[in-house]
């Protein structure tokens, strides 16, 4: 693991608990933190801020979120059913959004996490995005980080991917503008101070090649070809820490976001639009290897 | 200059053949200037040539329409088209400063851009600023609204040909 950081923000939150299991010696798991070398999307962005990914404030949070994974509720945590830090878990995460026979149809982490502590643990649903979930979240992300993301494209996910598609081609809000207008068609453009890229596996699987044709300089040139020639990804490093946001935030605050932006209607977190939305954006970075939490700008 | 190929979906690649007839994988800013303004063998097409008439009787404030065409509330102009005397400008759409002085799109065709660029780019990165027509999930805070209401338009309008004046 990278150098870990004192995390000021977290530490009044998670109180006595954290501590206790943070500095608790047996690591069951090797936990792959966060690594600035294997994530594409930072190319598009400047040698300083990709210098900063090297160590990004996110460091440190996923012991945080360790910590939550093994905390003790009314006698049960979550490495009782899932294994000492979670180690059962590794690799689930690579199949979210993933369909649900009982619900029929996708659901998030975040909702699984949610039926977990509700259905068979007698505790209350986590708040959507507030720290908890976000943190239990990325923690149960980070188990499968380096296995490359394998979310179902067929069977009964095939008509909810579908949907996501639509959503995400479909002109919406006040300016009518859909996703794949700036994240497609305006890929390798400036919008604003934004590079913009697309939020696929674009340029992933022959990456050294790609990387080794972009210009060197000046450095504007260099970025806009990096976000028109390499796509992002999205579902493989979110959550991420966003340092305009200052915390880690999920793909639903990401999304919520762009509809925003956009002037059009704000769905509530984990609806089945944003879900459906998730799940297409997950098929097109499917093969990318899971690297949670993702560091943005 | 090495410009890389990306890859474009299908069908996008498919609609941008259709809308323009043009290679997909070209520069987009080229795209944009070479799309032919109603050659004068075509038919009369209503819908390229634009909205001739004013959308009001005041003429446009050119003093305002900057204000509007560079505040981020308003026309935001400035997010996608380089301008003068502006900071960061984006580059999604081409430079209205060469676009202004280097061609001669009728004011009708700059109106028509403005109030609704999907009928001359139905895949355009333009936002519609004052055509509502079809919009679907308009946050509620703006239903009833206009991004750029008629005047504004005029104004915006009054402001891009300064640009065109300085030739
Ligand atoms: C008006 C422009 C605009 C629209 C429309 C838009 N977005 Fe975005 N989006 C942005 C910007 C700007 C960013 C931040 C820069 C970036 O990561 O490319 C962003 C970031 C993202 C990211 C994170 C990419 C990364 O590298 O982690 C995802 C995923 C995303 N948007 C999905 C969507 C979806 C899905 C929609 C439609 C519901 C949408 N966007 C609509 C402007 C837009
Ligand atoms: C989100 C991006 C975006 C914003 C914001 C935007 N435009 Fe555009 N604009 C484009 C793109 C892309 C084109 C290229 C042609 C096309 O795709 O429609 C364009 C083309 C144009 C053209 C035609 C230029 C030519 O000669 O071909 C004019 C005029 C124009 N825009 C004016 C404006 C004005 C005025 C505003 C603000 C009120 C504005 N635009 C805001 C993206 C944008």
């Amino acid at each position: 693991m990278k150098t870990r950081r004192s995390n000021v923000l977290l530490q009044g939150v998670l109180g006595l608990a954290a501590l206790a299991f943070v500095a608790s010696p047996a690591m069951a798991l090797d936990l792959k933190g966060y690594d600035a070398n294997k994530d594409p999307g930072l190319y598009k962005y400047s040698e300083n801020f990709r210098g900063m990914a090297e160590f990004p404030p996110s460091d440190g949070m996923l012991e945080d979120g360790k910590a939550l994974f093994n905390k003790d509720r009314s006698g049960q945590s979550c490495a009782t059913c899932h294994g000492e830090d979670g180690e059962k878990l590794v690799g689930a995460s690579t199949h979210y959004p993933k369909y649900d026979e009982k619900l029929g149809k996708p659901k998030l982490i975040q909702h699984q996490i949610n039926s977990c502590l509700t259905e068979r643990m007698g505790q209350e649903a986590l708040k959507w995005e507030k720290g908890e979930q976000v943190m239990l979240t990325t923690y149960v992300k980070a188990l499968s980080n380096g296995m490359p993301l394998s979310i179902q494209t067929d069977g009964p996910m095939a008509k909810f991917i579908e949907l996501g598609k639509k959503a995400y081609d479909e002109r919406i809000g006040h300016f009518d503008i859909a996703c794949k207008h700036c994240h497609n068609t305006a890929a390798g453009t400036n919008i604003r101070a934004e590079y913009m890229s697309a939020p696929d596996n674009t340029g992933y699987a022959n990456l050294e090649a790609v990387v080794a044709k972009l210009p060197a300089n000046p450095e504007r040139e260099r970025r806009l070809a990096a976000g028109a020639a390499i796509g992002s990804g999205s579902v493989d490093h979110w959550p991420i820490y966003r340092t305009k946001w200052g915390k880690l935030a999920t793909m639903q605050r990401r999304l919520r976001t762009c509809n925003k932006n956009v002037r059009a209607v704000v769905h509530d977190y984990g609806s089945d639009y944003y879900v459906n939305l998730e799940a297409y954006l997950g098929s097109i970075s499917n093969g990318m290897e899971m690297n949670v939490p993702g560091f943005r700008p | 200059m090495d410009r890389l190929h990306k890859a474009i979906p299908l069908a996008l690649a498919a609609a941008l053949l259709a809308a323009c007839g043009n290679n997909a994988s070209q520069d987009k800013k080229q795209k944009a200037e070479t799309k032919p303004v109603a050659a004068k063998t075509e038919p009369v097409d209503v819908a390229v040539l634009g909205i001739a008439k004013p959308l009001t009787d005041k003429p446009g404030d050119p003093v305002n329409g900057r204000k509007l065409a560079t505040s981020k509330k308003k026309g935001n102009c400035l997010a996608c088209h380089d301008l003068p005397d502006v900071h960061f400008a984006g580059n999604a759409g081409p430079s209205l400063i060469e676009s202004m002085q280097n061609n001669d799109r009728s004011v009708g065709w700059i109106r028509q851009k403005i109030v609704d660029p999907k009928v001359d780019n139905p895949d355009t990165v333009m936002f519609t600023f004052h055509s509502n027509e079809g919009k679907k999930m308009i946050r509620p805070d703006k239903v009833g609204t206009r991004v750029l209401d008629a005047q504004e338009v005029e104004d915006v309008i009054a402001y891009l040909l300064t640009l065109r004046e300085k030739k």
